[in-house]
């Protein structure tokens, strides 16, 4: 009710809300439920293939004390467009309610938003991941596909239903200047215009073939493959030059980034050898099944990983000997991987 | 490319850029940083992996040309494209003054030239808060002020491969990845129901281009023809061709019948041409099979 007394009428994409589930990272289930809800019957891991989103980052922003690290590329709605066809639209701006306006007006003609926010500013997040610090990523994913005139209303990977989430809350979300990548109000649009025809063999090699490239000449020398190694190098050093509390600290950071909120190295690796498994039904190719089983074998070394990081954050002292062996492994994973997939 | 001239800029760059002046303005800032990183595209090949043909109504209004044509360049060719907007001048200055500072990918902005504004590399920004580009009309380096930077619109930066030392995947491959996404496109847009947000319909799309913001000119409506030529050359592009031009003549000297049926006819003769060259392209040439 508002305050005059009569009931505010939402308007809510029922017909997008209706193939939304829960999934394991915020922008690929976003990509499930919009491809879904085109037509197509992608899986979440297919989703993520096609869009050539595997990758690895490493990075240290300045404003936090903490190092960053994702495992995928920064091009999935990019990359799904580019292999599957259809027009994605996106923006930016310094302007918040300008920014809502803008994705007001896509609601009204139908169609879905997705939002990058500081998952921090959001409630409903911050409630169901109690982190022991506050970690302020604001490159989370959500879909907008609804508002009155005082909620939003969204779909996030850890929920099956609509979200309501205050306007304002949401607003300052995007437009948050707390975290070391700002959302910058980000939006993007995709039209799929499905057609019923899916060229599934020259789309699954472009989809591969690019996310190799992307992988072993990322646009930074802390991506990619090259990152990896970075990271390996750097990482033996922190245990010389950080202090037992800074130590910890980027360890549970690690580890959280690696496993429980998802953007982390094992998850991704997980999803791409399942995509591999479902690519390998229609292209049958050798080196696609050799490199299935190896991105298996590195989503549960980076889960464990995950786990003696966390373990790490609480000890006393910490054993380097097992995180940078593991480290090592993981790198040899990921160059196997690639070699397989260049055959492609 | 005819009469073409490489101009080599360096102003405040820390690399050289190759300034191809044949370039048409609209591609002209992409390739100059393409040209840099040394990935020499000719314009039809920025034309097709840009994936630039667009025959569509987007939300109810005519589209002719593909305006999301740098970020579908970008995606074909694997380079990461930054895209900001700020339209508080203060903020745009100092993140501009900021990133080509940086200089590893140069920003590109929106410059106005009288009617039309394209996207322009800046070299440098100087302390009166104005900018020295390169500009995609004069060819040369011009410094321009704030008043003429489109700030409503995005500015960019293209972050190609392997940064230091690029590294592109092969011309030929990202081509026939443009084209399989360019007739993927063309068909789905073509099966989109009559009034959703993006659909196509020769007559409506004409008469909504033909009342709205005009026709474009020949060269630019049977740029299409030019690109595709330069991938396989079939007779049906030079009838096609021929066609327009008749058709384009009677639209532009008013002597004609109504200019929304004659450009219907256009886009139903351009049609029928894509489905030959497409056909004899996948049959002769492409391994891929888009049917």
């Amino acid at each position: 009710m508002n305050t005059t007394g009569t009931e505010i009428k939402a308007m809510i994409l029922e017909n997008i809300a209706k193939h939304h589930g829960i999934g394991s990272h915020c922008a690929t289930t976003a990509l499930r439920t919009l491809t879904n809800a085109a037509g197509y019957p992608f899986s979440e891991a297919f989703c993520f293939g096609l869009s050539g989103g595997l990758g690895f980052t490493y990075q240290k922003y300045t404003s936090v004390r903490y190092h960053f690290f994702t495992g995928r590329n920064e091009c999935l709605e990019e990359g799904i467009v580019n292999v599957l066809g259809g027009k994605l639209l996106k923006g930016s701006s310094d302007n918040s309610a300008e920014a809502m306006e803008t994705a007001k007006s896509f609601i009204d003609m139908g169609l879905p938003v997705i939002l990058e926010v500081d998952m921090m500013k959001l409630d409903y997040i911050k409630d169901k991941l109690n982190l022991k610090r506050p970690f302020h990523f604001g490159l989370h994913s959500l879909i907008m596909i609804g508002y009155d005139e005082e909620n939003a209303y969204v779909l996030d990977y850890m929920w099956w239903e609509p979200i309501k989430v205050p306007l304002s809350q949401l607003e300052a979300a995007r437009d948050s200047q707390d975290a070391p990548i700002k959302p910058s109000n980000r939006w993007k649009v995709i039209i799929f215009n499905n057609d019923g025809n899916i060229d599934y063999e020259p789309m699954l090699r472009e989809a591969i073939r690019g996310n190799v490239h992307k992988i072993m000449h990322p646009y930074a020398f802390k991506m990619g493959h090259d990152g990896l190694r970075v990271f390996r190098r750097e990482f033996e050093r922190w245990f010389g030059k950080m202090d037992a509390d800074l130590l910890r600290e980027n360890c549970y950071m690690m580890s959280v980034l690696f496993e429980r909120v998802g953007t982390g190295g094992g998850n991704f690796r997980r999803m791409y050898g399942q995509f591999l498994d479902e690519a390998n039904r229609i292209l049958d190719l050798p080196c696609i099944a050799r490199a299935s089983s190896v991105y298996s074998q590195s989503f549960r070394k980076w889960r464990t990983f995950a786990k003696l990081l966390d373990a790490a954050s609480e000890a006393e002292e910490i054993d380097k000997e097992p995180l940078l062996k593991l480290t090592d492994e993981l790198i040899e994973l990921e160059k196997a991987g690639m070699d397989a997939l260049a055959e492609v | 490319m005819l009469n073409d001239k490489e101009i080599r800029i360096k102003n405040g760059l820390k690399k050289e850029f190759i300034l191809h002046t044949a370039i048409r303005p609209e591609f002209s800032a992409a390739h100059t940083k393409l040209c840099a990183d040394g990935f020499v595209l000719t314009e039809e090949q920025m034309y097709i992996m840009g994936c630039c043909y667009e025959r569509g109504i987007l939300f109810g209004k005519p589209r002719l040309f593909n305006e999301e044509w740098l970020s579908d360049l970008c995606s074909c060719t694997g380079i990461y494209l930054e895209e900001y907007c700020h339209t508080d001048e203060e903020n745009f200055y100092s993140e501009i003054k900021r990133n080509s500072a940086i200089n590893i990918a140069p920003p590109m902005i929106y410059v106005r030239w009288e009617d039309k504004e394209y996207l322009a590399i800046v070299c440098k920004v100087h302390d009166d808060h104005t900018y020295d580009i390169i500009s995609p009309v004069e060819k040369e380096v011009i410094t321009v002020g704030s008043d003429r930077i489109n700030r409503t619109r995005p500015w960019y930066m293209m972050n190609s491969p392997r940064f230091m030392a690029p590294v592109f995947r092969d011309k030929q491959e990202l081509a026939e990845n443009g084209l399989r996404h360019m007739f993927r496109n063309i068909r789905r847009l073509g099966s989109a129901p009559a009034g959703s947000s993006f659909w196509y319909d020769p007559v409506k799309l004409a008469e909504l281009a033909a009342a709205g913001e005009g026709i474009p000119e020949y060269e630019e409506l049977t740029y299409w023809i030019r690109a595709l030529r330069s991938y396989m050359d079939i007779a049906a592009l030079d009838k096609c061709g021929e066609r327009i031009r008749e058709l384009y003549d009677e639209i532009v000297s008013d002597t004609g019948g109504v200019k929304s049926e004659l450009l219907a006819k256009i886009f139903d003769a351009e049609a029928e041409t894509l489905a030959v060259w497409q056909d004899e392209y996948y049959r002769n040439g492409d391994k891929g099979n888009d049917t």
